[in-house]
């Protein structure tokens, strides 16, 4: 799913696995956000570089290719976007599927304040998208 | 005496297959006295999960069975309902429906050939290895992939589990500029497919022979992908509704995987089959890039699989070019259905091979009863034979991580939906040396 909001696009990928190279193979910016498992304390926001997230050993499966898999690649293939965020926020072991546990729910606010916060410093630098992130900025405080 | 050799490995998670495999060899004075590749799938009763269900909710509900190839699962789903409803969609619907599975063709065959397969061949340990020193291969592999998750995209709304299609049709056309623009890119990429053929088979894939049965749907004129009836080379040639008559499933005991059986044994469905049984269904281009190899198809050759994977990469690209040639937008993208009664059957090439489907449906349009044989369930037993052959070919005296290493390879080999499983086996040896 995705929404091209004039020339910032939101997408919500399921697994996009080595794809995720393709999905930004045309982005001059790129944040992406997945829920961390680190063993921090439920709802701790975190903000990593690609360092922090390779070097692990990769499952060569298509279902178990994730993020730092396909980091990796797009490392090895000189195709990492030139600027990438990593956001994440620590999930809660002892919650399952789509609920948000209690802890994550509470962080959940601010996580998404901060990134809407650097969105939007990002396009206030590029007038062509000022315009329109000021009117599309409730999207992201939803 | 009794010597006992364990190689545990790490375990990941898969759809439909989620879980650990195992290996289990047993060995008495180095020969293989059983085989057993065990799958320890937790049962998803999606065709449990159907009963009850609207037929219009059908399309949607299979697609979330894999990942991979969600299209095959509603190609197969609403090819088996409109047969029960006597729905003829006409030409736009059909041409498009070929277009939709050209495109998880192209994307799944790329992903388990660069992902999967190929480091295998090549004596790397993941993809991430094989792109240090085969980049632009792997960026080509990739540029394909993605050039097939656009065609699930133009058609479905999304590359996984696609939204696009229902009974009767689809839910949206696409507009003709996208149409265009999307076939402008497949054109400009098939000579990268085609140089994708001849990459793999100048792979230094092994060249051990075994005898087996290929079965496959055959279509009076085209390559099959959506229709056709069920045949092999032993000289089968049975429609839809007549597969559960020459095939079985039934459980082992040793795994929560159904095995199912042509005449009660094992046979092989997939790209193999497919191309052993249809070599003259071939585009002539394609064809004549196929004899251009060096291979000799019909093979008996498992690991030409890779090979035909690439080969119907360039069919799937080359139908699609064809089919969406002078694209128009219809007036309505789907036939309206009245429901009725009966039980329907559909039969379809998801990518690793046969995929039946059979739905009991009430006046109502209600599920009452349904049925699924995917193609992992058919190569099951396929598998085990290979590895048994396999394995004692290559000398069942090698240490434990060369037989691990060759019996990843041989199942990786057959893109089961246990491919990520199979990374991940506890491989068990118990040798017995007297009697």
């Amino acid at each position: 799913m995705a929404w091209n909001l004039g020339g910032i696009v939101i997408s919500i990928l399921d697994r996009p696995g080595a794809m995720l190279l393709a999905l930004w193979d045309e982005a001059d910016h790129v944040i992406l956000i997945d829920g961390v498992r680190s063993g921090a304390a439920p709802g701790t926001r975190h903000h990593f570089t690609v360092s922090n997230v390779t070097g692990a050993l990769l499952p060569a499966t298509s279902h178990g290719f994730g993020i730092a898999a396909a980091l990796e690649l797009a490392q090895e293939l000189e195709k990492l976007p030139d600027r990438l965020w990593l956001r994440g926020i620590e999930m809660d072991a002892g919650c399952a599927g789509f609920t948000l546990s209690a802890a994550v729910f509470a962080a959940m606010s601010i996580f998404v304040r901060e990134i809407e916060e650097e969105i939007l410093a990002l396009a206030g630098r590029s007038p062509q998208f000022r315009s329109k992130t000021a009117s599309e900025s409730s999207f992201f405080a939803r | 005496m009794t010597e006992k050799r364990q190689i545990p490995i790490q375990v990941p998670v898969l759809a439909r297959v989620e879980g650990e495999g195992t290996l289990e060899l047993h060995m008495r004075n180095g020969v293989i006295e059983d085989l057993r590749l065990r799958i320890f799938e937790p049962p998803r009763m999606f065709e449990k999960l159907l009963e009850g269900r609207d037929y219009t909710e059908v399309p949607d509900m299979v697609a979330r069975i894999c990942g991979i190839c969600p299209v095959a699962y509603q190609m197969s789903a609403v090819h088996a309902i409109e047969n029960l409803f006597g729905v003829q969609p006409g030409p736009w619907v059909r041409d498009m429906r070929r277009v939709f599975y050209c495109g998880e063709w192209i994307q799944s065959h790329s992903l388990h050939i660069h992902l999967l397969a190929a480091p295998d061949f090549l004596g790397f340990a993941s993809i991430t290895e094989l792109a240090r020193q085969h980049a632009d291969e792997v960026r080509r592999g990739l540029r394909l992939q993605a050039l097939g998750n656009e065609i699930i995209r133009l058609l479905g709304a999304r590359s996984v589990h696609p939204v696009g299609a229902r009974i009767g049709g689809f839910h949206h056309a696409p507009a003709r500029a996208q149409v265009d623009a999307l076939r402008g890119k497949l054109q400009a990429a098939l000579p990268e497919a085609e140089a994708l053929v001849r990459w793999t088979a100048a792979l230094n894939l092994p060249t051990e022979e075994q005898e087996f049965t290929v079965v496959s749907l055959r279509h009076p004129q085209e390559y099959p992908m959506n229709e056709g009836r069920i045949v092999s080379n032993h000289g089968l040639d049975i429609s839809a509704d007549q597969f559960e008559s020459r095939f079985v499933e039934h459980q082992e005991a040793h795994s929560t995987a159904l095995h199912c059986l042509h005449d009660g044994k094992p046979y092989l469905v997939g790209p193999l089959a497919r191309l052993n049984l249809n070599l003259d269904r071939l585009p002539a281009p394609v064809r004549n890039l196929a004899d251009s190899l060096g291979i000799q198809f019909p093979s008996r050759n498992m690991y030409h699989s890779i090979v035909a994977r690439a080969i119907e990469i360039v069919v799937a690209m080359r139908e699609a070019i064809r089919l969406l040639e002078g694209y128009v937008e219809p007036s309505t993208p789907y036939t309206s259905v009245t429901p009725r009664a009966g039980t329907g059957y559909g039969c379809t090439e998801a990518p690793r091979g046969l995929l039946w489907h059979r739905y009991d449906v009430d006046d109502a349009g209600i599920v009452r009863g349904a049925r699924i044989v995917p193609p992992t369930s058919q190569n099951q037993a396929r598998i085990e034979e290979d590895l048994r052959l396999s394995l004692h070919a290559l000398g069942v005296r090698q240490g434990d991580a060369a037989l691990r290493r060759r019996g990843e390879m041989v199942i990786r080999n057959y893109d089961p939906c246990i491919s990520c499983a199979t990374h991940f086996l506890d491989l068990r040896v118990r040798e017995l040396t007297h009697a």
